[in-house]
Formats: structure tokens, sequence, C-alpha cells
């Protein structure tokens, strides 16, 4: 139907795209919107401005060029992320390159949708009902919520439109190349920008990789096992002799089932935490906690105080505090939800739905597989997803912990098969750090990303590293 | 005046190649044309239109279209055979008298799935509870969509008009007369609307509203509904002495009402041996009261489910007829396709539970039905483009609308709707104390036959509103019901 671009030669590029004008921040960045056709197919049509954040280069001397942050998650800040990223590179790193960030189209500050989701919507991921036939209903509402306020932009809420509106982004900066840094969903929104534009990237780093086989179903069956083995994990860790959860992994998984069928018969009320917590509310919490070991004993810990009305250790009430403490807002999982039902169309057999939420097992299988929004979505996706393969980038760094729970390690190895000669991938042994360059602070990692930034090579050979050298906060 | 744009010429110079005379369409000859799937990328992916035409058997007058389906979803050419039949003699002398399929049913690029048979039903499948209904409705939409939305995306009311334009341009016709029932009602007055220079002289008969497309269409049949199976009520009242359903129009439908209990109740209620749910306990009298001819079948029916009494003869003729010659698969599925791409649907399964509740409530009989949640709330995509806006200065031809007071499918006020927006281009007439959907020819009114045939062969019009009484009335009217006379007609 529409015409994808291939990997265009440079010669072929668009007129460039006029220069961005920059207005300063009180932080010390810059700030810039930038139109972009709300339809790439349809250059003259309407448009909207995406959020642009520029943090300059620290030293005009050595300027290397831009670093392009890709959101990482769908409907999250690229502005917030940008922000927090110029802190925490190597000095080296931001001392050669200008960071910039952006919020996606139609999220943020970049023409966000209004749904009028409400709490319950908003983590309609993780949403499950007490029947299957309510929970058809609960997602369907949602979809409708789509179609009655967004449908006409629907179906340009896309990761490669957002991976076009990055080349925009590029024609005004006035760059020939970008060098790109996506963790999560960014790696993905990185990967498919160096397929659609491959002669413009310049060196990539994919970190926390996705794999493309996820898209996006797939990612919620992925999930839920990723959550499961780490629950299981942390069983094993948490019992011991004469442990206040119990002496073996058994006794430390009856407990916390225990406590889950509390919290759904009604809600628990853990001391210093002002609202009940529903088992929905409580799985969600689960799943933050067990994604690093640092929170596994406060894990523990609130399950212990559920258990004994006990109160909760002074760490894990801060812990809980930090997780919540800005509310997830209704436009981000507006547009969360528009990506990850956009981008490939969902199965509409309900059938489908139902069986694989009967068979699922784990923590958070019945959620995380049953019936979704995207079961209902009112549009088609207007192109088929991204296929993989070699890319003209300059080059790919790839960077995954071993036992990342949110993205399990083989989906950066799917993504380095493919993506062929010029990429390579480091993997942390053991680790189990979300998002690792720069944030987690592992000296390997950083060293090798590093020096691919700043000289453009990249190791001889795939590496793994161990998961020493983590920064302890 | 005959310039299609040149991205459409080759399909419109393209060459038919016509059968040799098909006896089971009336001696018509059948051809399959080409047009393109997506008019806005002619050229790129063709489907097929199987049309057919009967040359003028005298002195040739010009082309009359058919329009396809009486209602959605039936063969254009199979409604095409019935006319030859039925149609006064004079136009089959006249007129090139051309069918066809739209597209993706029947012999027109059709599509199909594997339904259950309880899945052709949906638009009047009976709800057991809301929460079953989203999930039938769900099913049909998604088995329907599956595997086939790059054409179905592209099933809409006005593409279906670009078809008969390239129907039109392939017969070198400059003009043409058309006669549209029901569906093909909107097909006729969405054709004027587009290409309003290439049309002469519209019969429209068993008139859709404008303001229909196209959940109205549902929406609005409960009332009418139980109008007409009130007045079939009455009607058997006065044959007491034969069905033993009752002496007034009350008990009887007491009677009617309590066979659906016990459907509804899950007894085993059979007919003929096929037992009955919930859905074809209704549906049945439904296609049977587009009739008032077949009033004494639905008697008979109720009769035989009461007490196991032998259907009559023609009861069991109607009932093969009916169940016989089921619509075909892709009827259902282009149906569905075409109704949900005309206009976009609401998606919120709150508001249809709200809207099923009400009207169950207010009209016990198919409001549950029609109001409850559809197919189309499910479908996967939105409408390639706005629906048709009627009755603008662009449209021509000119219209003879053709209405039946008592008509259940197509009420009298949709038809008076579609005169309002049409304006000056149309004449209206009714059939008064009728009960019948599609009156032209089929329900034999001399006069109203005359009537059409004559706006047919030379332009001429009755003056305003006329009424073409019913000789062969069945009922006497009454006098408040809200149908001709009440409606202010």
């Amino acid at each position: 139907m529409s015409a994808a671009p291939g990997a265009r030669p440079v010669t072929d590029a668009p007129s460039p795209a006029a220069p961005i004008r920059w207005t300063q921040a009180p932080d010390g960045s810059q700030r810039a919107r930038v139109p972009v056709p709300v339809d790439h197919r349809d250059p003259d049509g309407p448009t909207i401005d995406i959020a642009v954040a520029r943090h300059p280069a620290g030293e005009r001397g050595v300027r290397l060029g831009a670093l392009v942050v890709a959101p990482d998650d769908p409907g999250s800040s690229g502005i917030a992320l940008a922000g927090a990223l110029v802190k925490a590179l190597p000095p080296a790193v931001t001392a050669r390159f200008d960071v910039i960030g952006f919020d996606h189209r139609f999220s943020g500050e970049s023409a966000p949708l209004q749904w009028g989701l409400d709490q319950r919507e908003i983590f309609w991921v993780f949403h499950q009902s007490e029947s299957f036939a309510a929970e058809v209903r609960f997602q369907a509402e949602i979809a409708a919520k789509a179609a009655e306020r967004s449908l006409a932009v629907l179906p340009h809420i896309t990761t490669r439109n957002i991976a076009r509106d990055i080349d925009v982004i590029r024609r005004g900066l006035g760059e020939e190349r970008i060098c790109l840094l996506g963790h999560n969903y960014g790696s993905y929104v990185a990967a498919v920008y160096c397929q659609l534009f491959g002669d413009r990237a310049d060196r990539v780093i994919l970190d926390s990789v996705l794999s493309p086989d996820w898209v996006w179903r797939g990612l919620f069956g992925n999930f839920a096992r990723n959550c499961e083995a780490a629950l299981r994990r942390w069983c094993a860790v948490t019992a011991r002799p004469a442990g206040p959860l119990g002496d073996t992994p058994e006794q430390v998984r009856d407990a916390f089932e225990e406590v889950l069928s509390k919290a759904g018969a009604g809600g628990i009320m853990l001391p210093g935490v002002p609202v009940p917590l529903d088992d929905q509310f409580l799985r969600v919490l689960a799943m933050m906690m067990l994604s690093s070991r640092r929170s596994h004993p406060a894990l523990a810990d609130v399950v212990r105080s559920a258990r004994t009305g006990a109160p909760l250790q002074a760490a894990t009430q801060q812990l809980i505090g930090s997780m919540f403490a800005v509310p997830r807002d209704a436009s981000t999982a507006a547009a969360q939800m528009a990506i990850l039902c956009g981008d490939a169309a969902w199965p509409r057999a309900l059938e489908e739905y139902e069986s694989a939420s009967e068979e699922a097992s784990g923590f958070m299988g019945r959620a995380l597989l049953g019936v979704k929004a995207g079961a209902f979505w009112p549009v088609q996706p207007l192109e088929p997803p991204t296929v993989f393969g070699p890319t003209g980038a300059g080059g790919v760094l790839l960077v995954q912990a071993e036992q990342d729970m949110f993205t399990a390690a083989v989906g950066a190895t799917q993504m380095r098969r493919l993506l062929g000669e010029r990429a390579r991938l480091v993997m942390v042994r053991g680790m189990t750090e979300h998002r690792i360059f720069p944030f987690a602070g592992h000296a390997g990692v950083t060293a090798v990303a590093e020096e691919f930034l700043t000289t453009g090579r990249l190791p001889d050979a795939d590496l793994t590293l161990d998961g020493e050298g983590t920064r302890e906060p | 005046m005959n310039q299609p744009s040149p991205d459409l010429a080759a399909y419109h110079r393209q060459q038919a190649e016509w059968s040799a005379p098909d006896p089971a369409l009336g001696g018509a000859r059948r051809a399959a044309l080409r047009v393109p799937l997506d008019y806005r990328r002619p050229g790129e992916r063709d489907i097929e239109i199987g049309v057919a035409r009967h040359e003028a058997t005298g002195r040739r007058h010009g082309v009359l279209m058919i329009g396809p389906g009486d209602d959605l979803g039936n063969s254009g050419l199979s409604l095409l055979s019935a006319l030859l039949g039925s149609l006064p003699g004079e136009l089959v002398e006249a007129y090139d008298i051309v069918g066809f399929d739209h597209r993706f049913m029947g012999a027109s690029t059709p599509i199909f799935c594997d339904l259950e048979p309880a899945e052709r039903f949906w638009v009047f499948h009976h709800p057991e509870s809301f929460d079953a209904e989203v999930r039938y409705q769900a099913t049909v939409a998604a088995k329907c969509s599956a595997g086939s939305l790059d054409l179905l995306a592209h099933a809409n009311s006005r593409n279906i008009c670009r078809d008969m334009d390239v129907i039109r341009g392939v017969l070198a016709a400059d003009r043409i007369d058309y006669l549209g029932y029901s569906y093909g009602t909107y097909l006729g007055a969405v054709y004027g609307e587009m290409f309003g220079a290439h049309l002469n002289r519209a019969v429209l008969d068993a008139i859709c509203s404008p303001d229909w497309v196209w959940r109205g269409l549902f929406t609005d049949f409960p009332p009418n509904g139980e109008r007409a199976l009130n007045r079939w009520c009455r009607w058997a009242a006065t044959e007491h002495a034969t069905y033993r359903l009752g002496s007034t129009g009350a008990d009887v439908r007491a009677r009617y009402d309590a066979v659906l209990a016990a459907v509804d109740r899950g007894d085993e209620v059979t007919l003929m041996g096929f037992p009955l749910d919930r859905t074809l306990a209704r549906l049945i009298p439904v296609g049977i009261l587009n009739s008032e001819k077949a009033y004494p079948v639905l008697a008979d029916i109720v009769r035989h489910l009461r007490t196991g009494a032998d259907l009559d003869a023609d009861s069991v003729d109607f009932l093969a007829r009916m169940f016989g010659q089921p619509k075909e698969e892709s009827g259902t599925v282009a149906q569905l396709a075409i109704l949900a791409g005309d206009a976009p649907w609401p998606r919120s399964p709150a508001l249809y539970e709200q809207d099923m509740l009400k009207a169950a409530e207010e009209f016990p009989w198919t409001g549950a039905a029609l109001n409850g949640i559809k197919a189309p709330a499910f479908w996967p995509v939105p409408p390639a483009e706005p629906a048709t806006r009627l009755g603008t200065e662009a449209g021509g031809g000119s219209y003879l609308l053709v209405a039946a007071d008592e008509d259940m499918s197509t009420p009298w006020v949709a038809a008076r709707r579609m005169h309002e927006v049409l304006g000056d281009r149309s004449t209206f007439v009714a059939v008064a104390d009728t009960a019948h959907h599609r009156v032209f020819p089929f329900y034999g009114n001399v006069r109203l036959n005359e009537l059409v045939t004559d706006f047919l062969l030379t332009g001429r019009t009755p003056g305003p509103d006329h009424v073409c009484p019913n000789p062969d009335r069945l009922l006497e009217p009454v006098a408040s019901g809200p149908g001709m006379t009440g409606a202010g007609g």
C-alpha cells in the first residue's frame, strides 16, 4: 500500500528541513518545537509539533555531533530521559556530543492524547477481571475511547513514524548523520531508524534490547514468563531457616500467594501506605521490586508486613513512595497503548485470548496473556512491522544484562543476529539491571560504550562481561 | 458528458465478454467486468464485478440498471432474474435491463469465511445476555474480517456507486435509468449525488432513510417491528375460526409471546422438527411479515408451534424457500463490511448495553437484538471516506419514490425523509393500506405499476404526494395508527 522507504542513499534524501530555532530553558538546555507531518506519506498534510530538547556539547573544540536519545518506553518523556542522561553519561561523551531528547509523537509535550482514561484503565497492561467476559468489556471500552477521541491520527502513531520524525529532527539539526542511544523500547526505535535511514545513522547503542519478534503481543507473554522466573529466584534467595517467610522456596511462594489472594479478596492495608492494595496493584508492586536484586528485600518486607501487620521497614516505605511518587499520567498510557496496539495487528479471535489466559501460568500470566485493547483496535497498521537486517549504520553496539526481567537476554541476541556484521553485543553475565549504560555504572560496559561513541571503534567480537563493577547505590 | 477521469478510462473502455443467454437468469447474458479495488489507486489492483444484461426485446429506449440486493447482501443477479419474470412487458421491450452483484459477494470477488450457521443471523441475533452478545458479535466481526481486510476495507456504498458508473461506461450509456429496492434505494440516491449527470430517472421502492447510515437502520426497526407484528395479530384475530389464535389482536399477541417465552426459557419448541432458538423464533416471523400476503403462513406456524397441527402445504413451501436458499455467506460478509464501512459506529460496550436494556423494555420483540451491540462495533478498520451528503446542488437525476404505508422494514417515514432530502428532484407515491416490502411490481397494485412504467418510459410523474389505493386491502386501517395519515402525509 504505502511505499515504505528502505535504507535510502544519502543523495536521495529529502530537502533539509528548516533549521531548528532553539530557546534557552532554565535548566541550561535548549528547547524547540519541530513540525512533522502526521502522515509521512503526505508531507504537505497536517502537522504536529515535536518537543525537542538539546543539551549542547560541553567543549566546542572536540564536538563530534549529535547523540539522539530515543524515549525508553512508549509514551514516556524522552526530554526527561535526556535530562537524566546528561547527568549520568561519561564526561567524555557529554563533552563531545549534543545530547538530544524528544517527546515522541502524541506523547508528553508533543500533541499528547486525551482519552479520559481512568486510574484502572491507565494500568490496562496489567489489568485482569474476575471473568473473561468482564475483561473483554474493560478492554473494549478503552479501545472505544481511543476511537472516539483519536480515530484519524491512530494509524499514524507507530514506531516507524517516530523513526521518521527523528529524521526530520536530524535534518532540522543540520546533521548529515546522527548517533543514537536507545534503552528498552528506545532500542527498538533506534533499530527501526537504522532500518529506514541506515545511511544517516552513525554510532548506535541499543541497551536492554527488545526482540523484533515481540512486536507487541509477544512482549506480553515474554514478560509474564520473565516475571515468574524472577519470582522463583526471589523465593529461592528469600527462603532461609527461621526466615520470616519460611525456610524453603515453596513456603516463601505460599506466603506470597497468600498475600496475593488476601489482596484480591478485598485489599490489604500496609502500615504507612495510605490506600489498600488490591491484587492488581500488588502484582505491579511485586513486579517492580523483582526487577532488581536491590529491591528483593523490600518485597520480602511487604509480604511479611501484609501477613503480620507489622510495620514496613523505613527503606521499604521509601522505595514504595519513590515508585509511585510520580503518578502515571493518562496521556502517557494512551500513547503507550497507541503504539503497542498499533505497530502490528493483534489477533481478533477472542478464543485465542481466552485459552491463552486459561493456560497461563505464573503470577502475571493471566493478566498479561488475557485479552487486551489491541483485540478491539479500531484501525489496522498502514504498513507491516519492520523487518530487520544489516544496515548502513556506522556501527551498532548492543548492551544487555543476562537476567534483565523487562527485556529478556534473548531479545538482544536475536537483534544482534539480525543486524549482522556491523553490530556487537556486550552481555553482562548474572546481571539483573535494566538499562545499563550509563545508569548501572558498570565500568566495563561504560568503557566499551564510551570508546565506541567517541572513536567509532566496536569490540573485535561480542563480549561477555561479568556483573562485577556495578556501582552500588 | 461521458468522459471518465483519465485513470478510469481504461475501465470504461474494457470489452465485456457476454455469455450465451443464461436461462437461470431469465435469458440475460453474463459478463465479468474489472473495476479498481481502490478508486484512489486505479490500475493497482482490480476486482471483478459480475453483471448480467437482458437486451431490450423491442425498440430500445435505454439502459435500466437494477440496484443490487433488495436486502443488503442479497444477490443483485437473483433480483434481476426475479424482475425479468415480473416486470411489465413494456419495460422488458424497451430496456436493456442490467443487474449486478455488488463487490465482494456472489459473482463479484466474493469473500468467504467459516461462519457457523448461527453466526449468519447476526443482524437479528437475540442476546442471551449482554456479555454473551459481545462475544458473539465480536466473533462475527473477527471471522468476517480475518484474512480479507485488504479487500473489505474498500467495501462501501460510494465504491459500489463507482462500480455502477464503470458498468454504465462499459455499456456506453451516457445516462441510465435505475430501479432499486431497500439498500438499493440508498445506492440510487448516492449514485445520483456522485454521478448526477449520468442518471436520468430512478425509481426507489422500499426506501432507506438517509439518516440511517447505518446504526439507525437497526435502531429504527424495533418500533416498526412491534407495529407490524400487532397488525398481523389483528389480522389473525379476524381468522380466529381457522387458526384459533385468539379473537382479538391482544389475544393473538399473547399466544405468540407465550411461544417466545417458552423458547427463551429453553423449552424445546420445534418447527417441522427443527428446534427454534431465541433468534429464529423472531427472525422467521420478521421474514414473513415483510409481506401481508404471507400472513396466513405465520398464523399457520404459530398454530403448529402451539398445537403440533400439520403445516399447510403453502407454509411448507414458504419455509423451504426461506431456508432452502440461505443468503450466500459472501453476502453476509459484504453486508457487514458495508454497514461498518459507510460511517463509523459507536464502539463503547457500555453505550450499547444501556440502549439494549432500554429497548428490550420498550420493544420486547426485537428491541434487545437491534439496539444491542452489533458486529460493526468491532470492525477493525474505520470508514475510508465520509458518508455521502445527499440532496446537494451537485446531485442529479429525477426520482420517483415509492412507499407502502405499512411496510415494516423500510417504513413510510423513512421514505418521507428521503423525499425531504432529495427535494424537488423527487416525486412521492404512497401505496395505501399495504404491508409489503418492495411493492413495484411484486405486490400487483395495477395503478402503481402503471405509474412507475409511465415514469420510466416518459418521465411523467403523478401530482405531488399521490396515493395509490389498495383495492385488495386486507385490513381496515386503524384510524389512530402512526402510519401514512398519522404522520402527516
